[in-house]
Formats: structure tokens, C-alpha cells, sequence
């Protein structure tokens, strides 16, 4: 039983048969319509671009022949697809689709805002667009495996020490000993949460009192603090427009959606068990 | 000349968007770097970058179909710590990211592309062009409403003659590209270009992911669709870097190649040649350790002196596909492979370097804390804690063995396009299983015993030894200088090992030295007394009295042979930490993952190797 084991004569049969019952069943099903594959110059001058686009070089002749052989196949397999309704109540196929025309929609969702429209929406969004403020600090670290039981007096030594205009001597750590113009996303990056949020609290120029992180406890003294601020358009413009382009764009598929939905009258049949309640 | 018509349009669609202008995109075949970058501060000797370097948005096909209709804009957002609506609810991560490369499938990313060709069906149709030439919001919308809604609703065909045309306007690709320009900050945050080859012959993972260096970019990518046979895009990567462009890849999950990755022939069945050995290693300095699919440095079966090597084995992935795990599945196995290459043939085609990524299909980049996934990674598949108890990920593994992926650490010298592709490519990078663990290393001659300050350890790590990634050229044993911090939220660390890996009588060797550990628990046969600092079961917590915050040393190679291939990578490992499924656990009530899943883990840090190579 030779027949049995080959595998593209079974695929042959199960084409044929699903063919034939969608052509009974499927009453969108077309007849099987011009059995005429043209190639076009066209065409074959966009499978040589591709190519070109590909390699950087034009194909030779037996690789467009390749290119063109391959072309006609999937143009026969895809008539002989739908044709057979292969497409119809595919997932993958209704959601490409979807995609594609959600991508169409997105780029229809651009326009070009002037300075005034932009200067508007920076004041309607000012936390969006301010600048973090930026903080130049030094630290001095005690490591809590080192400290053990003298903790609390080794702590009250370096306080002491700083109140009298000293230096006191830390531990050796590979942490920095200063950061200069830090972001919050920096500090935090760098000694943690905790650290940053007692930082941004601390007054300038003045030893503060010992602080906690992640890492162990800390003296800091901040020398500079610039408040966070909102700059001039001018210097972010780029940044506005994009988020400018953003809400229009998310404005833009509601809008796009609900006018889709209005085309349509939706019937939704609950099967009573799944009725949602309210 | 052909391309110049979309080069212009893809042009004008950059001067209209952003103001990180490049110009002459088509007419320069010289790198080109943003200005911008110019008066970013450079910190010679570097810091550390944390990013993703492998994230899917809904642009990939098989994530939208799952569900997800995030695009690149809205996954950069993430990365920048934006709230955003991942998976159904909205979601955050913790710190923000300093880079992030936005992986799509390049799998009928650039189709549409094609009509965009002078000569192409359709390309000369009136509409079509009209539709090209749309430059504002109203006129493109007139134009859609007259030629596709209208028809639409009077139950004629939607599709005007030109519609493929239309729908070319702007290829995926294309708009890729213009979200990662609008998000790049030089010096603050850095986006790069980017997508995923993704080639399975026969089920077995070939895929890799492709990074550009800067705004030069080919009008479409590389995809398994012109062929799944990776030496192809590499002799593609060659001509593209003959054409001036800046781009490696990276490929990842080893786990499941099937033993086609670290191959002992081509995938063509033809042996391997010195012009294969020479393309592949100058297309590939990286690979990709770990992500949600898995670690694949080693696995317990295989190398049961690594007493480390149990670590998120993502078991259940033989139970599919046939991707029974094999030896030469595994990084570690492909590193000292690739060292007998060198050997016997002058070339090691497996140098690679280390980059975690997630592989996430939800657009959420590098959320990868234990303690923040409530989101899954894939959809529906993993959307909720109740299901992710219990479920599989459609035909590939079970759910409770996911993890939320790996993070990228990068030594670079400031944070922009340029100064992080240059580390990446130059291997002076490190890969942790998610937490924001820092890790360095130097092998040379002449080391301090102690430093006074961080600054004073890298400078002499570079004036007496190489970085991580390079070739360590001496003939005396190396001097290894090793340090590590711990994640500033996380728990303290346990200890720093050395893993080499050298060729013996032509035999494949590796062996884990500890190096540091805290406290004096490193003993003088080299073996740690256990750290013993369980998790709290009940709430989730670390222990946060033992281990180290950080960790420094000087290990000298005892076993060394000039004339011997070497290499040696550095792994840190923290104290255990609640794995995500208990916090599942704890969150969510009557929630039960079975048994066998493991509820804490030693999370870590793999730096990438230095190399000695022999005589």
C-alpha cells in the first residue's frame, strides 16, 4: 500500500475534499475564476528591487527566474486558497488584517502642529516636560557588616566629627564618594529608593544626619541643588511634538473605532448562562 | 535611482517627527551618529547601563495575535518608567531603564515596503500617489474616508484599486524606526534599532536578534523568510557592513536549538570551513544567556559539579517540539567548543559575550522583578496568577517555568547609541537574571590587594589588564580582579566565582572557582560554607542581615598553561530571593502552584568572559 504512505498525495486528497465542501457549503465561495497567471513587467522589475534592496546587487538571471517560478506558485496556491475559502474564519488571516489596518490608521493620526498648538499643550501637561532637578552631593559610607556591635558608637563618633568641620574617615567602598548634577533616576540607579527620596529632603550645604540605603548608612552633604523646571519650548520641542503626536494618535483610533462602530448594527445573542449581569 | 523616492519619503517623515534630524540618510554611506550625542559628557572609565535587548510589541505578528496592540512608542514609554497598559492592567517597573532595543520579528515587517518600488502594481495608480502625498491629517483623512469608509459602508468592496499601495505609505519597519528616533535621548536615554531573525529549522532555535549602531539602516531586514539558513544573514550583515552599515547579532536560546547552535557542521550539512568560522565570528561578539525561556548556561544533568547550575533550567521545554536538552545546548558547552575551533582551526566562531534579554511578547521591556509580575509575559497565555498556576505556553513549556527574564548590563562610556553599540560589540558587557547587580573584571598583572577608591580600581584594571570580553595576552598566569555590587533594592551578595573553561589533550574542560565570598566563609580548599539566609515562606522577604554589599578580589588562575585555549567568566550570585511564583502565591488567595515549583531562588550576574587564547 504504497499510496497510503505519500505524503503529498494525502495533502492532494484533503485539498480537494475540503475544496469541494466549502464549494457545497461556503456560499461566498467563488467559482474557481481565470486559471491565466500574467507576471508583469512590473512586477518582476519589483521582485529584481527587493532583491537589489537585499543583496545591494541585481539578481543574475537564474535568480530571477527563481524569484519569478516562486512568484507563480504563490500566486496559483493563494487563488486556489481562497478560492477554496481557506481564508475565511482564520484567526491569523482576520487579525493581520486588523494590524494592517490599524498601522493605516496610526499614520493617518500625524499631522503638523504649529508652536502655539504645541505651547498649549505644554501648558496643560507642565509635569510632563519639566526637568528633574539635578543634585551635586558628597557621601561618606559605613558598612554595616563592619560596624557590628560599635555601631551605634562608631555613628556618633563621625557625627561628632562632622559637627566640629572634620572629615570622618568611612569605609572602603567601591560606591561613589560624590556625584556631580545627579538626577533623581541617577541617585536611585546608583544608592536606591530610599536614599534618593532622604536626599532630596536634605538642606544644602550642611552634613546631614546618618542616612540608610541598601547599602549600609551614610553622611551626605548636598552643595548644589537646581530646582526641577520647565524649559523653554524652544529646547524641547522634539519631545512635546512626540508627545503631541501620541495623544492624537490614541484620539485617533477611539475617534476611528467609534465611527466604525457606528456603521454597524451590533447584535450580541448572550447564551443565558453568560449574560453579564447589570 | 529607485530607492531615492522612499528614501525621501522616509526622510520627510524624520524632519516632520523629530528633532534628532540625521540628515542624508541615503546619500552618506559613512556611520553616522547623531549630533546630539556630540556634547553628551563621556566618563572614560564607564559606567553601567541596564536595558533590554529583546522585547516583542504587537509589530510582531504572533504577539499582536495573542493580544497585544502595543507598539514600539508605548514600549519605550515603559522603559522609561511610564505607567502603561500591559496585558489588560496597568503597569510599571520599578527603576527605569537606561536603553532599550525593541526587538519585532522582521517576518513581514518590510512587505508592504515593496510597493513603495517606482515599477511596482499599483505604485502609479492616481489615488495611491495622492495618498503619498497626503502631508496633513485632513487631507489623508478625506482621502480615506472617500476611498475606503465610504465604500465600506455603502457594502461595496473597501479596497480601492490601490489599497495595497496605501497600505504601503509606511512600511512597519519604517515606523519602528521612527519610534525608536523619537525616544532617543543622548545622555539620558538611549533607544537602538533593532529587530529579530527568527529561524526554527525543524523546531530547532536559531534565532537572533540584529542591532544597529545608528540611523544608517537597511530599507528592510534580514528575515528566515529569504532563508532560514543563518549564514545567509550573515553574508546579508556583510553586505550591508561593505555598504557602510554598523550592525551585529546576537543569538539566544541556546536552550532549545536542538544542537544546531554550537554545530559541529553547517545547517547546509557541509563541514565547517575557515570562511565559515571567519564570517560567523565577525557577525557575532554576544549571545543571549538568559530570558523568559529559560537560562542557558548550564544545566544540573550535565554538569553536576556546578552546585549553581540549578537555576531556572526551564525543564518542561523537552516535553515539546522534541528539544530534548542536550550538552551542546549550552553556553558554557559552546564557549569551550569554541575554544577546539580555535585550536584546530585558528578561529573560535562561539567568543561570545553575555546579554540577557526577556523576550517578552507583552511590549513591557525588562520587567523582570519577581516581585512585579502580575502581568505574564505572553498574553493571555500567562495573563493571571491563577493561570499562570497552572497553564502551558502553547506548545512550548509549562508556565511555572517561565521567568521574567534577564537584563542587559552594559560598560559604557556615556549613554548614548554610539558609546553603548561600541561596548556591546567590543563584549564589555554582563548579563544578570533581573536584578540591577553590578559586575567588573580585569585580567592582567600586577594588581593591588586593596583600593582606595573605585576610581583607583579601574584605572589600574585598565592600565595593567583587559576588560571583560577581550583577550588576556600574557604568558603568566592571569591575575583576575573581580568586583561586584549588589542591586541597590536587593538583597546583599554571597560570593564571586570564576568559571574557566580550557581545552586538554584536545578534551573540553570547565571548572567554577569561588573567589570572594562575604564574611570568612571562603575556605582554603576553595569550598563557601553555605550562606544560609532563607526567605521568610510567609511574606516574601530576603534575608537582609547576611552577605556582602559588595565584593572585590584578586584570583589568580593556579592551573595555568601558555601554550592552553582559555577562557573565564565571572558569576556573582546574590542571597535567595522569593521566585514569582510564591508572591503569586501570597497575593492571590487559593492560588496553588504544584509542588515541585521551586519558591526561592539564587538570582545572579554573569559577567562575559575573557579570553586567553593559546600558542
Amino acid at each position: 500500500m504504497k499510496i497510503l504512505k505519500e505524503p503529498l498525495l494525502h495533502f492532494v486528497l484533503i485539498g480537494a475534499l475540503i475544496f469541494a465542501l466549502y464549494q457545497r457549503f461556503d456560499p461566498e465561495a467563488e467559482a474557481p475564476g481565470e486559471t491565466e497567471v500574467v507576471v508583469t513587467s512590473g512586477r518582476i522589475q519589483q521582485l529584481s528591487a527587493i532583491f537589489q534592496k537585499t543583496w545591494q546587487r541585481p539578481p543574475t538571471r537564474d535568480e530571477l527566474q527563481g524569484l519569478v517560478d516562486d512568484f507563480i506558485l504563490e500566486e496559483i496556491y493563494y487563488r486556489e486558497a481562497t478560492a477554496a475559502g481557506l481564508d475565511h474564519n482564520d484567526t491569523l488571516i482576520r487579525r493581520r488584517l486588523r494590524q494592517k489596518m490599524e498601522f493605516l490608521t496610526d499614520d493617518l493620526a500625524a499631522g503638523t502642529p504649529g508652536d502655539e498648538e504645541l505651547a498649549e499643550f505644554v501648558e496643560a501637561n507642565p509635569e510632563r516636560f519639566r526637568k528633574p532637578p539635578a543634585t551635586t552631593f558628597r557621601q561618606i559610607f559605613f558598612n554595616p557588616d563592619k560596624l557590628g556591635d560599635q555601631r551605634d558608637q562608631i555613628i556618633a563618633d563621625a557625627a561628632a566629627e562632622l559637627a566640629k568641620g572634620e572629615v570622618p574617615e568611612g569605609h572602603p567602598t567601591l560606591l561613589p564618594p560624590d556625584m556631580s548634577g545627579a538626577t533623581p533616576k541617577r541617585v536611585t540607579a546608583t544608592f536606591g529608593e530610599e536614599f534618593a527620596g532622604a536626599l532630596a529632603g536634605l538642606e544644602v550645604g550642611k552634613w546631614s544626619e546618618p542616612i540608610r540605603s541598601g547599602f549600609g548608612i551614610h553622611f551626605v552633604r548636598v552643595d548644589d541643588r537646581t530646582d526641577a523646571e520647565l524649559p523653554p519650548l524652544g529646547e524641547i520641542r522634539p519631545v512635546v511634538l512626540r508627545e503631541w503626536e501620541h495623544e492624537q494618535r490614541e484620539a485617533f483610533r477611539d475617534r476611528f473605532q467609534s465611527e466604525l462602530l457606528k456603521k454597524y448594527e451590533v447584535t450580541v445573542e448572550w447564551p443565558a448562562t453568560n449574560t453579564p449581569k447589570g | 535611482m529607485k530607492t531615492m523616492k522612499t528614501m525621501k519619503t522616509m526622510k520627510t517623515m524624520k524632519t516632520r517627527a523629530s528633532g534628532l534630524v540625521v540628515t542624508a540618510l541615503a546619500l552618506c554611506a559613512a556611520p553616522i551618529t547623531s549630533h546630539a550625542e556630540d556634547g553628551v559628557p563621556e566618563n572614560p572609565l564607564k559606567e553601567a547601563y541596564f536595558g533590554e535587548t529583546h522585547l516583542h510589541t504587537g509589530v510582531s505578528m504572533d504577539a499582536f495575535i495573542g493580544g497585544n496592540r502595543l507598539t514600539p512608542d508605548d514600549a519605550y514609554r515603559f522603559a522609561k518608567g511610564e505607567e502603561i497598559k500591559v496585558n489588560g492592567s496597568m503597569h510599571k517597573i520599578k527603576v527605569p531603564l537606561d536603553f532599550c532595543a525593541v526587538t519585532d520579528h522582521s517576518e513581514f515587517m518590510g512587505e508592504a515596503f515593496s510597493l513603495m518600488n517606482e515599477g511596482a502594481p499599483g505604485y502609479d495608480d492616481p489615488i495611491a500617489k495622492s495618498f503619498r502625498d497626503a502631508t496633513d491629517l485632513e487631507t489623508a483623512l478625506m482621502l480615506y474616508g472617500k476611498y475606503v469608509l465610504t465604500p465600506l459602508a455603502s457594502g461595496k468592496d473597501p479596497h480601492p484599486p490601490f489599497f495595497q499601495g496605501a497600505e504601503a505609505i509606511k512600511s512597519t519597519w519604517k515606523k519602528n524606526f521612527e519610534a525608536t528616533e523619537k525616544h532617543y535621548q543622548p545622555g539620558k536615554f538611549t533607544t537602538i534599532h533593532a529587530y529579530e531573525y527568527t529561524s526554527a529549522p525543524g523546531g530547532g532555535n536559531l534565532h537572533r536578534n540584529v542591532l544597529f549602531r545608528d540611523t544608517n539602516v537597511p530599507d528592510m531586514p534580514f528575515s528566515s523568510n529569504e532563508s532560514p539558513d543563518p549564514e545567509k544573514l550573515w553574508e546579508w550583515m556583510k553586505v550591508q557592513r561593505a555598504d557602510g552599515k554598523k550592525l551585529f547579532a546576537m543569538p539566544h536560546n541556546s536552550n532549545e536549538s536542538k544542537g544546531l547552535l554550537f554545530c559541529e557542521e553547517t545547517l547546509s550539512g557541509k563541514p565547517i570551513t575557515k570562511e565559515y568560522l571567519e564570517l560567523r565570528s565577525s557577525n557575532e561578539p554576544l549571545i543571549e544567556m538568559m530570558q523568559i525561556k529559560g537560562n542557558s548556561e548550564v544545566v544540573p544533568q550535565f554538569w553536576p559539579n556546578d552546585e549553581f547550575a540549578d537555576f531556572e533550567n526551564a525543564t518542561s521545554l523537552q516535553d515539546f517540539n522534541d528539544r530534548k536538552f542536550m550538552k551542546k545546548n549550552f553556553v558554557r558547552y559552546g564557549l569551550t567548543r569554541g575554544l577546539k575551533y580555535r585550536q584546530d582551526m585558528g578561529i573560535n566562531p562561539f567568543k561570545y559575550g553575555f546579554v540577557g534579554g526577556t523576550d517578552s511578547h507583552n511590549g513591557a521591556p525588562s520587567n523582570v522583578a519577581e516581585d512585579n509580575w502580575n502581568v505574564g509575559s505572553h498574553g493571555l497565555a500567562d495573563q493571571t496568577a491563577a493561570i499562570r498556576s497552572k497553564a502551558t505556553l502553547d506548545g512550548e513549556m509549562k508556565v511555572s517555568d517561565l521567568n521574567p527574564g534577564a537584563i542587559t548590563g552594559v560598560w559604557a562610556t556615556s549613554n548614548t547609541r554610539g558609546a553603548i553599540w561600541d561596548s556591546m560589540a567590543a563584549r564589555e558587557t554582563f548579563a544578570t537574571s533581573g536584578p540591577r547587580i553590578k559586575v567588573r573584571a580585569f585580567a592582567g598583572q600586577g594588581f593591588a590587594e586593596k583600593y582606595d577608591s573605585y576610581e583607583a580600581l579601574v584605572k589600574d584594571g585598565y592600565e595593567k589588564g583587559v576588560p571583560m570580553g577581550s583577550d588576556y595576552k600574557g604568558d603568566k598566569a592571569p591575575q583576575v580582579l573581580v568586583w561586584a555590587v549588589k542591586d541597590p533594592i536587593g538583597p546583599n551578595l554571597d560570593r564571586i566565582q570564576i568559571i574557566k573553561g580550557w581545552v586538554e589533550n584536545g578534551e573540553l574542560k570547565d571548572k567554577v572557582y569561588n573567589v570572594v565570598a562575604s564574611g570568612d566563609r571562603l575556605k582554603e580548599d576553595g569550598s563557601v560554607e553555605p550562606v544560609n539566609a532563607p526567605i521568610d515562606l510567609k511574606t516574601g522577604k530576603f534575608n537582609s542581615e547576611k552577605g556582602d554589599p559588595e565584593l572585590k578580589g584578586v584570583w589568580t588562575d593556579p592551573d595555568f598553561d601558555p601554550k592552553e585555549e582559555a577562557y573565564y567568566y565571572v558569576r556573582v550570585l546574590q542571597l535567595p530571593t522569593a521566585r514569582w511564583n510564591l508572591w503569586d502565591e501570597l497575593r492571590n488567595e487559593g492560588v496553588k502552584f504544584p509542588e515541585e515549583v521551586k519558591k526561592q531562588i539564587v538570582e545572579r550576574a554573569w559577567g562575559s568572559p575573557i579570553w586567553h587564547e593559546g600558542a
